[in-house]
């Protein structure tokens, strides 16, 4: 696994703590322990989403930083084996 | 409206090619208790909730489902990379093979194409989170099966995610389910259909 997929694979685990505590919190709109996971499992998924944005790319469309060619297309898409 | 992101919600890495294995995969993509009609059922089923808590929670559920449904097709494609015509005849891939080639397609493994008539859009919230609590628990039996069916751990790990959505979704669900039911009649919850009747919070 090259540094980049191991960045990659921090940000999937982070996702996922996030995506697990909205639903977590549709159900359980006012439990405090939840909304302070929640906070805290977002920051640290847009820290790592920041950071591997700045290292190796966009992982959305509105994060393309290009000066020359349109870097949004060029990189393996998820589902390919390089990616 | 929805964005993309540019990454799979749980890694799907596949060492060694196997169109039997694609087969069998398949029915989460296009089969009857697949991804993409939990999906298509959530993301149709949220207009008429009368409860805004179980309404956010078929948007974000119905929203994971196409995570899972690009992880299935994920699974598929590269189970069938860079095989040969022979892999695809020995391996039973053939009759897929002669209708899509290696591209990406809904169907079930036994055959036939998705279809919208694989869930229902009642525009009753009782009938409608009942469906979906089954509808987890479908799925999750598919899961259980193709456990039985593949060895691969590459393939195995990511099923098993899914697998645990699954059940994950089934206690939201239920608890959805409540939320809707405490605010209608306690003596009796069937008296009338908030999504129609009125009643709407």
């Amino acid at each position: 696994m090259s540094e980049r997929q191991r960045l990659l694979h921090k940000v999937c685990v982070a996702g996922f703590a996030v995506d697990e505590a909205v639903l977590f919190l549709d159900t359980h709109p006012c439990d405090k322990e939840a909304l302070t996971y929640y906070e805290k499992a977002r920051d640290e998924k847009n820290q790592l989403v920041q950071q591997y944005v700045e290292q190796y790319g966009p992982l959305s469309a509105d994060e393309v930083f290009s000066e020359e060619c349109w870097a949004w297309t060029s990189a393996p898409w998820p589902w390919e084996w390089e990616a | 409206m929805w964005t993309y992101d540019r990454r799979l919600q749980y890694p799907v890495k596949i060492a060694c090619p196997n169109a039997e294995t694609a087969k069998i995969i398949i029915s989460q993509y296009g089969g009857p208790d697949g991804e993409l009609g939990a999906s298509m059922r959530y993301l149709s089923q949220r207009y008429a909730m009368p409860v805004r808590e179980a309404a956010g929670l078929l948007t974000d559920i119905g929203t994971e489902e196409l995570a899972h449904f690009e992880m299935i097709a994920a699974m598929v494609h590269q189970l069938t990379r860079n095989l040969t015509v022979e892999q695809i005849k020995e391996q039973g891939f053939a009759p897929y093979f002669v209708d899509h080639t290696l591209g990406i397609y809904p169907v079930a493994a036994s055959g036939p194409a998705w279809t919208a008539n694989y869930f229902q859009s009642k525009g009753d919230p009782i009938t409608d989170l009942s469906e979906d609590m089954a509808a987890e628990q479908k799925a999750r039996t598919t899961y259980d099966n193709i456990l039985r069916l593949v060895d691969d751990p590459d393939v195995r790990e990511p099923i098993m995610f899914l697998r645990e959505r699954e059940i994950v979704h089934f206690q939201r669900f239920g608890e959805a389910m409540r939320m809707v039911t405490d605010k209608l009649d306690s003596k009796n919850v069937y008296a009338f259909n908030p999504a129609f009747d009125g009643g709407k919070k």
